[in-house]
């Protein structure tokens, strides 16, 4: 049950607002408007993205055995924690001291990780005079990467010491046990490293909770070597030229097009996409850039009326804001306001100190 | 032969070996004299070399034609981590951008593996119109016949391929192929080719059947083998969840030995360290599919274990032929327990389209939609028989001609099946019995022969041969001995 914990964690914060899919969609990092929105809303960006491979079947067995367990219950289409559940959630749990920065470090942890991996496995090797080695990790970007790096001679000295020390301080970042599993997935000239699966069963842990500790370290690391380039400049090396908070590429496309001046009909006309598409685009542009104005879809009269209407019934859920509204507010004008009602909140909780 | 004498040598500066093995030579140098030539050589022998030598040693690209994507990318990497760079795959796997990028600089190349589909392409034939092919290499040609276990529609084609790029010396490769496989290999091809045939048994390899009763007496024979010998093992499965849950309740039972699982449902990273592992003798039982095995090249493995049973002699020959690749004593063992053929026999049907899926696709394309969903071996079979019928206009016809095609594919494979069935019936030397079809005669062999002959093995036990491989737990321990700072 430990992983169906988090699962169970996050539902809380969604409870009455969401279906348990957005939680599905927020952890899978789905490249949508809503998904990104709902994670700036419901304060969830940090999980979004980390666990990019989850597939629906593998979730929804979760669901069915929290609620077997009577730890959630469906109503109408929604689903609610039990006060057990509540109960859970206040204790302290084995993800609660862990790290996650998902929105920004979800699309870069995993390459950097498989990156670092590659070079140390190349560092053993080369310092033992072994130039010839089968690499741990297939993927071209990865094999570039760390070539590029091992070229640099300055940054790889002969001893590997450079490196040694950065990989030294990173561990030292974690407890020892954290320490122990992700050195585990290390291959060098001594050992090949070990799987997932592998290090579970070691640490006998559910594969997904030994993944998440890696992640969470992945983004700890991440977060020091940004931080502190200049003492990690081989490190560092595997994070310049990062894009930590990219928009799709479509709509990168469709922010263009409104740069240019075109209306929304306009933009969906010459891209050959759905009028919604394009909507969908702009939402998602509203939610990652603050600086994108909405005064041309959301007057400042409709947006104070949605913003009230919210206030009110404290809530996110669209149907219910909606049928709140005069019937010439669409959903379009309400997620755009959202979006930036988020993205306010934000700030501000930053500014107040209270990150998460 | 002015370069007779100086092959060893080139074999030492590229593979650092110091001489050829059994029929090596023959088959480098019938392709350096220019002979189209038709070869087979046995499993774990080194078919690869024939090739990839003269290539290196000649002006002019060499062209690999090869089935299947995994092979050549496990071939690429191999070469690249033996120092040989001037390679390069392409295939489907290969983005827009990279392939265009090997096209542009193919000169850099020597040696360009490439899948059939890919040389069907207008692009990439035109390319190669523009240099100097010297060697056209079908690997795994017992594709080209229908009368192989592995028939590729896209072989087919490969007449054209070599008119088009001006008659290159063509190598056909096979490590099983029948007479009536080679008379069809040459026959597709249109070409007078050399054969050279080395025999494909191995005979330090000891062959053995056992039979039980059940499931249950599957598992404990499966542990009583591994009880009584601790040595590289493989144990190969049809089934990947039933290569997990083995693995696991072996783990459980030999909590002092380290058992993984490999298939090809795996994360491709995941993949790649538990064949490394396996390699450097990390690990000593792997229980895995066939998707194992293509360019591992391990050397004592002194055990592999059928759990099911292959569809064909042919990839039976193939996965026994990874035991032993250092010519020391090795034993090859099936568990057979009565009705396992349904396995195989439910895997064929898979592979080829229904009436219903045959139907289907046929009036799609002939609406002239595009098809999704239908998995990759049903595709190809369709989309090439709808190419060889284009002449046939009705509809009707169509869908009759194509299901006569495909029961006769459904009919070669059967009897495969049955080939292999009666193989493990057989009351006479399992040795003479499993390459029969494929030569004439077999060798001696050099310690014992078969479980018919002269083999017991629930006597048998191989001396210990792995190290203790403890892991290193504590990271700082580690990191030292990863940077060799003990």
């Amino acid at each position: 049950m430990l992983f169906e914990r988090l699962i169970l964690y996050l539902l809380s914060y969604i409870e009455n607002q969401r279906t348990t899919s957005s939680i599905y969609h927020i952890l899978k990092g789905k490249k949508s408007a809503q998904t990104i929105q709902d994670s700036q809303l419901f304060r969830l960006s940090p999980y979004l993205g980390i666990l990019p491979k989850l597939s629906k079947d593998e979730f929804d067995y979760y669901i069915d055995r929290l609620i077997s367990k009577g730890l959630l219950f469906n109503s109408g289409e929604l689903t609610y924690l039990t006060e057990e559940a509540h109960k859970l959630n206040k204790e302290e749990q084995w993800f609660s001291n862990l790290y996650f920065n998902g929105e920004k470090y979800s699309q870069i942890a995993l390459p950097f990780y498989r990156k670092l991996q590659l070079l140390v496995q190349s560092t053993s090797h080369l310092i033992k005079g072994q130039n010839n080695f089968l690499p741990v990790s297939d993927n071209d970007e990865v094999q570039r990467d760390v070539k590029n790096v091992l070229k640099e001679s300055q940054l790889i000295s002969s001893n590997g010491e450079g490196l040694y020390q950065e990989l030294h301080q990173l561990f030292q970042l974690v407890d020892e046990k954290r320490a122990n599993l992700m050195m585990m997935s290390f291959t060098g000239a001594d050992q090949v490293g070990l799987s997932l699966n592998q290090i579970a069963s070691e640490f006998n842990q559910p594969e997904r909770v030994v993944q998440l500790h890696i992640i969470s370290t992945v983004h700890l690391w991440i977060e020091y070597i940004l931080k502190d380039h200049n003492h990690f400049p081989v490190c560092y090396k595997f994070l310049m030229n990062r894009n930590e908070t990219s928009l799709t590429h479509s709509a990168q496309m469709t922010y263009e097009k409104i740069d240019q001046g075109y209306t929304v009909e306009q933009i969906a006309y010459v891209r050959h996409l759905k009028r919604s598409t394009i909507e969908d685009h702009i939402v998602e542009i509203a939610t990652k850039d603050q600086a994108f104005k909405i005064d041309e879809y959301v007057s400042q009269r409709v947006y104070s009326l949605i913003e009230d209407a919210i206030n009110r019934l404290t809530t996110k859920r669209l149907k219910l804001i909606k049928e709140q509204l005069p019937e010439d507010v669409t959903y379009f004008q309400i997620r755009l306001t959202l979006a930036r009602l988020g993205a306010e909140r934000h700030k501000q909780e930053v500014q107040d100190g209270q990150s998460f | 032969m002015a370069n007779h004498s100086k092959l060893e040598e080139h074999l030492r500066t590229y593979f650092n070996h110091s001489q050829f093995r059994d029929g090596q030579k023959d088959i480098i140098q019938s392709i350096l004299n220019g002979r189209h030539t038709l070869a087979t050589l046995p499993t774990g022998s080194g078919k690869s070399i024939t090739y990839q030598l003269p290539a290196l040693i000649t002006e002019g690209i060499t062209v690999v034609v090869s089935p299947l994507i995994s092979l050549m990318v496990d071939q690429v990497k191999i070469l690249k981590s033996k120092g040989i760079k001037k390679v390069a795959a392409i295939n489907s796997l290969v983005d827009e951008k990279a392939k265009q990028k090997i096209l542009n600089n193919i000169n850099e190349y020597k040696l360009i593996y490439c899948s059939p589909e890919m040389l069907q392409q207008e692009r990439v034939i035109a390319r190669l119109k523009q240099v100097n092919v010297s060697y056209l290499v079908i690997d795994e040609a017992h594709c080209i016949s229908q009368w192989g276990h592995e028939f590729r529609t896209d072989y087919m084609k490969l007449h054209t391929i070599f008119k088009q790029l001006k008659e290159p010396t063509v190598l056909a490769l096979s490590a099983t192929a029948t007479p009536q496989v080679q008379d069809d290999i040459i026959k597709h091809l249109q070409i007078k080719m050399d054969k050279i045939l080395y025999p494909i048994d191995r005979p330090n390899i000891t062959l053995s059947v056992k039979k039980v009763e059940d499931q249950k007496h599957k598992e404990e024979s499966l542990k009583e083998l591994l009880h009584n010998n601790h040595v590289p093992t493989m144990v190969y499965f049809s089934s990947r969840q039933v290569s997990e849950e083995v693995a696991r309740k072996l783990q459980q039972q030999f909590p002092n030995r380290k058992v993984a699982y490999y298939h090809g449902g795996m994360d491709q990273d995941e993949r790649l360290l538990i064949q490394q592992q396996f390699m450097y003798d990390q690990l000593d039982v792997i229980c895995c599919t066939s998707a194992f095995g293509m360019g591992v090249d391990k050397a004592n493995i002194r055990l592999i274990i059928h759990y099911h049973m292959p569809s064909n002699l042919e990839s039976y020959i193939q996965e026994v032929g990874r035991a032993g690749r250092d010519d020391e004593h090795s034993v090859a063992t099936m568990l057979y327990q009565p009705g396992d053929e349904t396995i195989p026999f439910q895997l064929i049907s898979q592979e080829l389209p229904n009436d219903d899926e045959l139907e289907w696709f046929i009036s799609e394309r002939l609406n002239g939609n595009e098809v999704e969903g239908l998995s990759e071996t049903k595709e190809r079979f369709l989309k090439f028989q709808l190419e060889l019928n284009s002449n046939i206009r009705d509809h009707h016809d169509l869908n009759s001609a194509l299901k006569k095609v495909r029961d006769e594919r459904l009919q070669v494979k059967r009897e495969s099946i049955l080939k292999m069935l009666s193989w493990l019936h057989y009351s006479r030397c399992r040795r003479e019995a499993l390459y029969q079809s494929f030569q004439d005669g077999v060798k001696n062999a050099t310690t014992y022969c078969c479980d018919y002959c002269d083999f017991n093995l629930d006597n048998w036990t191989f001396p210990n041969q792995m190290v203790d491989h403890k892991i290193t737990f504590y990271w700082e321990k580690r990191l030292d001995a990863i940077f060799n700072r003990r």
